[in-house]
Order: structure tokens, then sequence, then C-alpha cells
């Protein structure tokens, strides 16, 4: 992969890749999913996988709409379970390249349980895990990544429930690749997919996306332009957060602490579920 | 030579979230007085001069709509 990014035209990139008669999406103004599937297409161009070989899987929500604009076979699952059936897809034929939207109320929440099993299994997947803070489609109610205080449709006085960090939970399962970012800046993100995308084995990415309809109202966010700069106001990249927590004054030091960190937050090597699958049947077969 | 750049709005698809205008770091575009068929006021390029082809607004755009190109130069 080359590290200078050139990337195509939307324009020429619409063509390629999306269905043009599903357009425009059924996104809120201001929402950031249809970044990330810009983004995942520009990932997927960066590499030139064929995308006869590619399967966008994805669960119930806003989020897991984005893989019916994608024109490649994809499926639309149960609630919370396309990690089960995207590791179905991935067992069956481990050379296709298998996608998975999802979002956090369907990955974390609902599918928790299969998120756990499938990072501990290793599955070679690529899971975009869309993190909007609450359940957008079903109304806002709260979901297990809300924060402390949120308000939503079932917290009306505010959440009392500690958030959970889906990343940390993905790094102590030693998943081997895990990034976070938001959506304000498109860079980091694309070259972020395109190396998950080659990783062998899970790929976590988790994609910070303002939800100015159902959280942002609600929150002392109202309108496009505020929610998308409380993300910028409230994220850390990782090599700065380390940098000020190694050499920042006391003050800096106290000013980033809260702070949501992003960037590539683990990277490392472990054999896949296929690797040692085609390893078990070599050693039993007759 | 000056590079000058041109954007390209795809009418049907643009939702008017103003993403691209937000973000802008030269400040080169603005909101249109008028309508697009959609019902919504649509980003336009105001100060060519200003646009530095950076393309943030294409890469930003969730709905792509938005297609940053360079314009070429005619001599004589």
């Amino acid at each position: 992969m080359s590290t200078l990014l050139k990337p195509k035209t939307a324009a020429e990139l619409r063509d390629l890749y999306v269905r043009q008669e599903m357009m425009p999406t059924i996104f809120c103004d201001g929402c950031g999913l249809g970044n990330v599937l810009n983004y995942t297409l520009w990932a997927l161009d960066e590499l030139q996988v064929d995308l006869n070989q590619v399967v966008f899987v994805s669960g119930i929500g806003c989020s897991s709409r984005l893989s019916g604009y994608v024109n490649s076979d994809g499926m639309h699952t149960t609630h919370g379970r396309a990690l089960s059936f995207a590791s179905g897809i991935k067992a069956a034929n481990p050379n296709l390249t298998v996608i998975v939207f999802t979002g956090d109320g369907d990955g974390a929440g609902i599918g928790g349980n299969h998120l756990l099993h499938t990072i501990r299994r290793n599955m070679d997947l690529t899971v975009i895990l869309v993190n909007n803070f609450i359940y957008g489609m079903t109304g806002g109610q709260s979901a297990p990544t809300t924060p402390i205080g949120g308000i939503s449709s079932t917290t009306p006085y505010g959440n009392v429930e500690y958030a959970m960090d889906i990343c940390a939970l993905a790094m102590a399962l030693e998943a081997p690749y895990v990034a976070r970012w938001t959506v304000n800046q498109p860079y980091p993100p694309i070259k972020s997919i395109a190396q998950g995308i080659a990783k062998r084995g899970f790929a976590l990415i988790e994609m910070l996306v303002p939800c100015p309809t159902a959280y942002g109202g609600r929150n002392g966010l109202k309108g496009v332009e505020r929610i998308w700069q409380w993300y910028r106001d409230n994220t850390v990249l990782l090599d700065d957060f380390e940098h000020i927590m190694e050499f920042g004054t006391h003050e800096e030091q106290e000013e980033i602490k809260h702070k949501i960190k992003v960037g590539v937050l683990q990277d490392s090597e472990r054999e896949c579920f296929d690797e040692q699958w085609a390893k078990l049947v070599e050693r039993v077969k007759l | 030579m000056e590079q000058t750049f041109t954007i390209l709005i795809d009418e049907r698809w643009c939702k008017g979230c103003k993403l691209c205008y937000i973000h802008c770091p030269t400040q080169a575009l603005r909101i249109a007085e008028r309508f697009s068929p959609r019902g919504i006021h649509p980003p336009e390029l105001a100060l060519v001069e200003r646009c530095n082809g950076c393309r943030l607004c294409e890469l930003l755009c969730p709905d792509f709509a938005i297609t940053v190109s360079e314009e070429v130069a005619v001599h004589g």
C-alpha cells in the first residue's frame, strides 16, 4: 500500500461503487454515516480490491443501512447478529473480504456477546463499528456507550450508568487491529480502514459519528456545526496524549485527561481462525 | 502559473447539511440564495481565487455530491 493517498474523485467513486438508485442516503443533515461510507469506499479503492470478492454484512440500525448502498454482495441481517453471519461467510469461503458495518447499539449492546466471541475466535473480518452514543433509528434510547449524564429518551434526567469503551474491550481480548477515529478528518480513517482490511485477523475500527437528531438536540449540541465541533474539542490523538502525559504541564494534563483517545490503539499479529482451521484440517486428515 | 479549481455540486444528491461550508479552510464557499430542485440552498464556490483545491469538501461530503476539479487555463 502506498503511503501517499491519491483518492479518486467523488464522482468516479460513486459511479464505481454505489448503487445509484438507492441514493441519496436516508441519513439526516449533519450525520457522519455518509462519511463512513465514503471513507470505506476510498479505502477499498486504495487497496484495489475486486468488488466481486467483497461481502458487506450489517445488522439493524442507521449504520447498518450502509451495506445497502454499496454495489456488491451483502447481507442485512438480524439485530446484533451481523458478526455471526459474517463469521459464517468467512468460514465457508475464506477468500472473501468480509466487511461488517455495525452500530454501538447493534454491535456492543444487543450483539455484545457476539462481539466478544468473534474477537476471541479472531475471525478475519473488518468491523467498522459506528458509535454515535445512542440508539438513533429507534428513537434515541440510551445505549451502552451513552456517556454518564447523557440525556436520551429512556434517560430523560441524565444517564447514571458508565459508558462502555468498546476499543478497550477489543484490546483486552487481544484483537490484532484496534483503531478509533472521528469523521472530522478524512485521511486518517481512510488509511486506517485500508490497514484494517489488509490485516489478517480481526480488525475493529470504531468511528465516532455525530448524531445531531437523536443525541445532539437533547444534549445541548443542536445544529450541525456545534455537534461536529464537540468531536473536535473532546478527542485527542493518541500520540499527543502520550506526549502531553509525559512532558506536558499539570494544566495541560488535566485538560486532556478525560478526552476520548483517537488513533491506532493496537496493531499486532495473531493467527486467525482460517489459519488455525487449515492447520487442524492438515493435522487430522487421513 | 496560478492554478484555479472548479467545484461541481450534484444538486440531486446534496442535502444542504453545510458541512462543506463549515469546514472549508479558506472560506471559499458560500450558501446560495436560490433553491435547488430538492428545495434546499446548495453551496457554491464564491471566491474562486481563494480555493486551493485541498478537496476537503469533496472528502467530507456525506452524499458524494461535491467534485473538485482543476480548471485548465486557456492561453491566448
